[in-house]
């Protein structure tokens, strides 16, 4: 079943376009990586299909409702939230209100979700009364999904969970990652750790200058033996 | 009227002088300066006070305002340089209230509210009142003409163009190798001469000055000269100061069609009238009249790195 | 001692709110608003107004101001900021500060510029030994603290309140999560201009009202706000505090004549010390232009 479709998507900034025809899909409760080496254009991807950035051709769908180009609060009421890069909580605010706070359109939900949330992320209930800018990148990564579970979504796009994070803690956040499919959660995963990546997810996309070059299961491109030259690309 | 005529030319001159200084700090540095009113009121009671208390020239006194002015902006920049324009916006704010406040207070000093009476002439007295009126409108314009020349130098020569550099990101200039922040500081500082300049002129001018004279109303109209002409590009400002003149002496007769408003009500309608000109034309034409001609990248890297260590 | 400590808190009963104001308006809207000062003004003349025209008491006087200041400024959002959003910094810090004369001069056009005085009774002051306390200092002590309070504890303990500090903290973040961040910036307009107004009312019982009383107090008020940590409510408080007791220190000890330009000084030594603010984060630079 799937769950995301996106048809020849098209986006870029100023005129420019920087990815260019793309399409894919993302299935129920799959974990989904887009890889590719810096400046394939996975972020401006994610930015086109969660709406923060408007697409310039093409469509996108979600579980066969046209959603193209709805802003990111639109989306995640239709079923799909962003978790941005860097600023995913609200520093100043506790773990309990930065998770209170994004239940807002859908208040009625918020206690059991919440319970559902921490039962997903055990560390983050210890932590309640903690300011959010205070926890590590670990718990950080686990208090921005869990945010953006709150609006009860069934896809979540991941705008690169473990940017800055030190290795022993890319791990950490990619097993918090893996947590979703417990919740039932399909995930769209821009990643620019390929391997870590391809090690907790189920599929993987790869990107090059704009364009889909690779598509195939986790295992399969793990095992590729150009693995290594697929992410040089570009870079070199 | 040849009178009235001259004397406005003489006000506008004092007001376009302001409007070059703003333009180096804000509208070529980036700079916010909403203390415009405190450093000519600094320049014109330092110059006065040069002139009647120490007996000194004009000639003299003129570069010891500027030197003031100098030293004020320097001050100013330096406690918030390092911070957002905000900051800086208030602290010149601020400042000007104090300069007002220190006129207003110290009494021995300044006379106070009752006004400071200024003998110290820069002409010779032999020339007529007209003639006078008439020789001192030409010195304001050489004053002018030398700001406009210098500050056109400086726009085009490289310390111009890393000031703008640093205007629109100060990281560029920085990895160029180039101190950013002793530029603005050097920019700030030469624009507060500037506005003592104006201070000093328009106080051996209109020969009494009080602290009503420095008012915020006087950073207003400087600010509205700038943003209607276009910011950064000097020749738009002049255009932009001589359109603010006239529409505020214009308002001046706003009182023979509305015979209903007494002194204080006219004045106060000219003001609302200049607050919602500004914001109309903030929002209207944010470039101003003559925009400002854009730098190109290959010509900044040109100037900012002159012995070409950080070329690749 | 104690009677500069207590002059301090009727100063600051009378800076405070307008200073949570600024903040608050400074948080969700994204700018240094100048315009502050005159908003203060606004709440002085229609607390005159309903006080000394209508006739009614100054505590009803003092709620109608602060609705009527709340709207006013939602409105001056709508006619003047709201249209510049994306605009550079500075055309937004300009437009308040020429926002600032509008709205003054409006006022002068309105009630011309004679001094005004609220109908109180007259009352004698409280003495406690040589302590001298006016029923006026506690009223105003009484109301700015019990309006700050309820802010204060608003924001921390009610969904709106929690909202608002989510959006101050990141607005980007807060459109993502589906919070109503537009309604929220015409809230904090309202709230914001509403402690303005109430800082009009309290200004009005200790200083003459005049349609100049509001930029007076504009120095102060940014002062204060920037002093605690920009954007910080409770921080604002606390600035306000500060600048109070060096105004009446000043007083004091200097001359009154100074009093209003305390603020700069205090603001001056603050940036040269503690660029931060008190309780605020440092700031990043950049936002210049």
């Amino acid at each position: 079943m799937t769950l995301l479709t996106v048809e020849a998507l098209a986006a870029g900034y100023g005129g420019r376009e920087v990815v260019s025809d793309v399409s894919l899909v993302v299935g129920e409760a799959e974990l989904v990586a887009l890889l590719g080496p810096n400046g394939a254009g996975k972020s401006t991807l994610l930015g086109a299909i969660a709406g923060s950035l408007r697409p310039m051709r093409g469509r996108v769908l979600l579980g066969g409702r046209e959603v193209t180009g709805l802003d990111p609060a639109a989306l995640a009421a239709a079923g799909a939230a962003l978790v941005p890069q860097r600023r995913n909580v609200f520093r100043s605010l506790s773990v309990a209100e930065n998770l209170a706070i994004s239940a807002w359109p859908d208040r009625r939900q918020a206690a059991r979700r919440r319970d559902e949330v921490l039962a997903l992320f055990p560390a983050l209930a210890g932590a309640l009364r903690k300011p959010a800018g205070l926890l590590s990148g670990g718990q950080r990564q686990m208090l921005a999904l869990g945010m953006a579970l709150m609006a009860g979504p069934r896809l979540l796009l991941l705008d690169e969970p473990t940017a800055g994070l030190s290795p022993a803690l890319v791990e950490e956040a990619l097993l918090a990652v893996t947590e979703l499919k417990r919740a039932g959660v399909a995930a769209l995963l821009v990643e620019q750790n390929a391997r870590e990546a391809l090690r907790h997810a189920d599929r993987a996309i790869v990107l090059a200058a704009g364009r889909v070059v690779r598509e195939g299961s986790a295992t399969e491109l793990l095992a590729a033996p150009d693995l290594g030259a697929l992410f040089l690309e570009g870079a070199a | 009227m040849t009178s009235y005529l001259i004397a406005i030319a003489t006000s506008a001159g004092f007001y376009v002088l302001l409007a070059l200084a703003l333009n180096l700090q804000w509208g070529m540095t980036g700079l916010v300066n909403f203390g415009v009113a405190g450093l000519y009121a600094l320049g014109a009671y330092a110059s006065a006070l040069a002139t009647e208390r120490l007996g000194l020239p004009v000639a003299l006194a003129l570069p010891l305002a500027a030197a003031v002015g100098a030293l004020a902006a320097l001050g100013l920049a330096g406690l918030s340089a390092r911070l957002s324009g905000d900051y800086l916006a208030i602290v010149t704010l601020g400042f000007a209230e104090l300069v007002r406040l220190a006129a207003m207070n110290e009494d021995w000093l300044t006379r106070g509210t009752r006004g400071m009476g200024i003998a110290t002439r820069p002409l010779p007295d032999w020339l007529g009142r007209e003639a006078y009126a008439l020789a001192y409108l030409g010195l304001v314009l050489l004053a002018v003409l030398l700001a406009y020349w210098a500050l056109e130098r400086i726009r085009r020569a490289p310390f111009g163009r890393v000031l703008r550099a640093v205007r629109e990101d100060p990281l560029v200039p920085a990895t160029l190798g180039r101190d950013v922040q002793g530029f603005r500081l050097r920019a700030f500082a030469l624009g507060g001469a500037l506005m003592a300049v104006s201070g000093s002129l328009y106080a051996h001018w209109v020969l009494s000055i009080s602290p009503d004279h420095f008012q915020t109303p006087v950073t207003i109209v400087t600010w509205m000269a700038v943003v209607i002409g276009g910011a950064g590009n000097n020749r738009g400002l002049v255009l932009g100061a001589a359109l603010v003149i006239a529409v505020l002496e214009g308002t001046r007769f706003l009182g023979g069609v509305l015979p209903g408003l007494d002194a204080e009500r006219l004045s106060a309608l000219r003001i609302v009238l200049i607050g919602v000109l500004l914001i109309a034309a903030i929002r209207l034409r944010p470039q101003g009249l003559l925009p400002e001609p854009r730098i190109r990248a290959a010509e900044l890297s040109a100037t900012a790195a002159p012995q070409g260590d950080h070329r690749p | 001692m104690m009677q500069l400590l207590l002059d301090a808190l009727g100063a600051a009963a009378v800076v405070a709110p307008a200073a949570v104001g600024f903040s608050l308006l400074f948080a969700l809207l994204g700018f240094a608003n100048f315009a502050v000062g005159a908003y203060v003004a606004v709440g002085a003349f229609a607390t005159w107004s309903a006080n000394g025209l209508l006739g009614w008491p100054l505590l009803a006087s003092a709620a109608l101001a602060a609705v009527v200041t709340g709207l006013v400024v939602l409105a001056c959002d709508a006619a003047v900021f709201r249209p510049l959003r994306g605009a550079p910094g500075w055309a937004l810090l300009i437009s308040s500060v020429a926002l600032s004369f509008v709205l003054e001069n409006l006022l002068r056009l309105a009630f011309r510029g004679e001094v005004r005085g609220f109908d109180l009774p007259l009352a004698r002051p409280l003495v406690f030994g040589d302590l001298r306390v006016p029923p006026d200092l506690l009223w105003s002590v009484g109301v700015a603290a019990i309006a700050l309070v309820a802010v204060l504890l608003g924001l921390r303990l009610l969904p709106w309140g929690r909202a608002l500090r989510a959006a101050a903290d990141d607005m980007a973040l807060a459109a993502v999560r589906g919070i109503p961040v537009d309604r929220l910036r015409a809230g904090a307009a309202v709230l914001g201009g509403a402690l303005a107004g109430l800082s009009g009312t309290l200004a009005g019982m200790n200083l003459a009202i005049e349609p100049g009383l509001g930029w007076a107090l504009t120095v102060p008020v940014i002062a204060a706000a920037i002093l605690g940590g920009i954007g910080s409510a409770p921080g604002a408080v606390l600035g306000a505090l500060l600048i109070a007791l060096a105004e009446e220190l000043a007083a004091r000890f200097l001359s009154p004549a100074y009093r209003p330009g305390v603020g700069f000084v205090a603001l001056a030594l603050a940036l040269l010390l503690r660029p931060q603010g008190l309780l605020g984060r440092p700031v990043a630079g950049g936002r210049d232009r």
